[in-house]
């Protein structure tokens, strides 16, 4: 796992303790230091368009947004909606990871063309499991689109 | 009373018993069957009148003790019908003429008794003639009187105007109710005063109308009533017709007051019950969004600090876990069980409340295999257990599909749950045709419960067993029960602890 490059992964998520959570269970794959965090939607735009913060940041897009849905400014399906609709953002692949089993919410997701809708387990093993998996899948294993940059 | 065929009842008043006879034999002679009865005093004439009917009286002007002019009197006050013929010697012709104004049918001279018969026969003539006039202008005076009678018993205004409008008879309702100011009498009054200044033109066109066009009609009008308020009256009239020329007309007029106000007043408690239909609905529509959106908080906000007490706990312990006592340990394994037993909790609470705001969409649905499905999904996750499942084929209900895989989850999962201690362990789930309709059953030989707690057994957080016992939340049955009725159904359960119990739910057609 060492030698492969590693693909930068976008953290949307207000929760600090489930933040930190995803981030151990990421650290399972050394995974830990491809990952930005964002706290908010506006946050999450701003970094995805380089402005605010974000303007001096390296150019690319991250190879995943694991995306929380209940966030603070800028909802989650609003985030998604604006990626989905804008031209050079709209292959980066999207995972929802969400607290809510809502159908409302899934169905808003598939419907803006979300990759992955994922409920946070609350048990910690399999909250762990899924978000090690996820890593696993999006970072590693998937051939992210065009316009992706890697890290390291 | 034909006088010729029956025997003609004569009073004689004669001194005399040969005139007597020869009255008689007079009448004899023209062909009357004849029954004379003679009197000579006052007494006896008085009498004889009080007892018998007579055809014919005849008097004699002078007796001893009596007189023809009193005993006319008397006849005239006891028996006015009957005819009185004074039979007598020469009379003069003044005393002849008070006779008869006094009421003498007739008089005869005794020197000329031809007279008498013809005599008798006219007076007997006009007796019958009178009699039967009289008995017409009675039979007409009961008439009258009985109509009369019904125009005043009548609780309903009638009246009658000529055709300037000017009432020429009214019966006692309309008196006491539209009546007219005291002292009038309602007849000097002209029938257009009764009306509201405002009703008085139209009533005065339906008026020239109905006069001139002679059909019944009736038209609703505002009156003044004798108390002085305003009523609603329905006023029919049709013209009095006499010769083809309209005389007035005649009408009836009913007091629909009350009537319409009750009309108004159901028409304005409708109003209002759709008024408050409509504030509840909204009321309730946005009680239902609030409910909505707070289990939606519920769903996101509630999960995440349990989350983040369970994976802190365990990272606690794999970080630090070595230098932990097997209290502390135990400690945080316990705050571990407990987050997750909160966050089964809410799951169920949110399913619950789920199970109320989503639309009910009825299709077929085939219970038999979706109990054959999660009875294998329990299966799967303990492999351990050896269950005789007995399932019936093909059992279905026209059910919404999600919420009657919920029903049967909660049901088979509870008989998957308390068999768990049980040797043989069995779960039949099956239908039975009943004269109420088609019932489902699942069926389990597990620990059962007290049928005493039956009815608790469908409130939410009703738990019958301790969670060391079994574990649960004690809020899947109250979701079954609610998804049930929702359905239209009901359902029950029969148990006794140790030897099992049996869920029976109803899942009736759409109508």
């Amino acid at each position: 796992m060492h030698a492969v490059v590693l693909k930068r992964i976008l953290l949307v998520e207000d929760n600090p303790n489930d933040a930190e959570l995803t981030l151990e269970a990421l650290a399972e794959h050394n995974l830990t230091n491809a990952v930005e965090l964002v706290k908010d939607g506006a946050l999450a735009l701003d970094y995805l368009y380089r402005r605010g913060a974000y303007a001096g940041r390296p150019d690319g897009n991250p190879a995943v947004i694991l995306l929380d849905l209940k966030l603070p400014k800028i909802n989650g399906l609003e985030v998604l909606q604006q990626i989905r609709a804008d031209e050079n953002l709209k292959r980066i692949p999207v995972v929802v990871l969400t607290s809510s089993h809502e159908e409302k919410d899934m169905v808003a997701s598939y419907n803006l063309g979300v990759n992955a809708y994922v409920v946070k387990p609350v048990e910690f093993h399999s909250f762990i499991d899924a978000v090690k998996a996820l890593g696993l899948f999006w970072a590693i294993v998937n051939e992210p689109p065009p316009g992706t940059v890697s890290q390291g | 009373m034909t006088p010729v065929s029956d025997a003609l009842r004569v009073l004689s008043l004669e001194d005399d018993l040969r005139d007597a006879e020869l009255l008689q034999v007079c009448l004899e002679e023209a062909g009357f069957a004849c029954e004379l009865l003679r009197v000579e005093t006052e007494e006896a004439f008085s009498r004889a009148l009080d007892q018998r009917n007579f055809d014919v009286i005849l008097a004699d002007y002078s007796l001893p003790s009596y007189d023809g002019i009193s005993a006319l009197a008397l006849t005239r006050e006891k028996a006015p019908d009957v005819p009185f013929i004074l039979v007598s010697g020469t009379i003069g012709e003044e005393r002849a003429i008070e006779l008869m104004k006094g009421g003498a049918t007739d008089y005869v001279l005794k020197n000329s008794l031809s007279r008498l018969v013809p005599a008798i026969r006219r007076a007997l003539d006009e007796a019958g003639e009178r009699r039967r006039r009289r008995q017409a202008e009675q039979a007409l005076c009961e008439s009258e009187a009985k109509f009369r009678d019904f125009f005043n018993f009548l609780p309903i205004p009638l009246f009658e105007v000529d055709t300037e409008g000017r009432f020429l008879l009214v019966n006692r309702a309309f008196v006491d109710t539209i009546g007219a100011e005291a002292g009038d009498a309602v007849t000097s009054m002209s029938a257009f005063e009764i009306f509201a200044p405002e009703e008085i033109d139209r009533a005065r066109e339906n008026f020239r109308v109905r006069l001139s066009g002679g059909a019944t009609s009736s038209n609703e009008f505002l009156v003044r009533t004798r108390g002085g308020a305003l009523r609603t009256f329905i006023i029919t009239t049709s013209a009095i017709v006499r010769e083809d020329r309209p005389v007035g007309l005649r009408g009836i007029a009913v007091d629909i007051t009350d009537r319409k106000r009750a009309e108004e007043e159901v028409f304005l408690l409708n109003l209002g019950l759709e008024q408050r239909v409509a504030e509840r609905t909204l009321a309730l529509e946005g009680a239902n969004r609030e409910l909505e959106s707070f289990s939606y908080s519920v769903s996101h906000d509630l999960r995440a600090p349990l989350r983040s007490i369970d994976g802190f706990a365990q990272l606690f312990l794999d970080e630090f876990g070595s230098g932990l006592d097997h209290i502390a340990k135990d400690y945080l394994h316990r705050i571990r069980g407990a987050s997750r037993q909160m966050n089964t909790l809410i799951e169920d609470l949110l399913q619950l409340s789920r199970t109320s705001r989503q639309a009910l969409r009825r299709e077929r649905v085939d219970l038999s295999a979706l109990a054959r499905q999660i009875l294998g999904e329990l299966h799967c996750g303990h492999p351990e257990r050896s269950v005789d499942v007995v399932i019936q084929d093909d059992v279905v209900a026209s059910a919404d599909p999600h919420l009657a895989a919920v029903v049967l989850r909660n049901l088979l999962e509870n008989a998957w749950k308390f068999t768990g201690r049980t040797d043989g362990a069995r779960i039949e789930f099956g239908a039975v045709e009943t004269p109420a309709g088609r019932e489902f059953f699942v069926r389990d030989n597990g620990a059962g419960f007290d049928p005493a707690c039956a009815g608790k057994l469908f409130g939410p957080f009703q738990r019958l067993h301790t969670t060391e016992q079994f574990p649960g939340t004690g809020i899947g049955l109250a979701t079954v029960q609610r998804i049930v009725r929702r359905h239209g159904g009901a359902i029950r359960a029969e148990a006794r602890p140790g030897e099992g119990a049996v869920f029976t739910f109803t899942l009736p057609e759409e109508k």
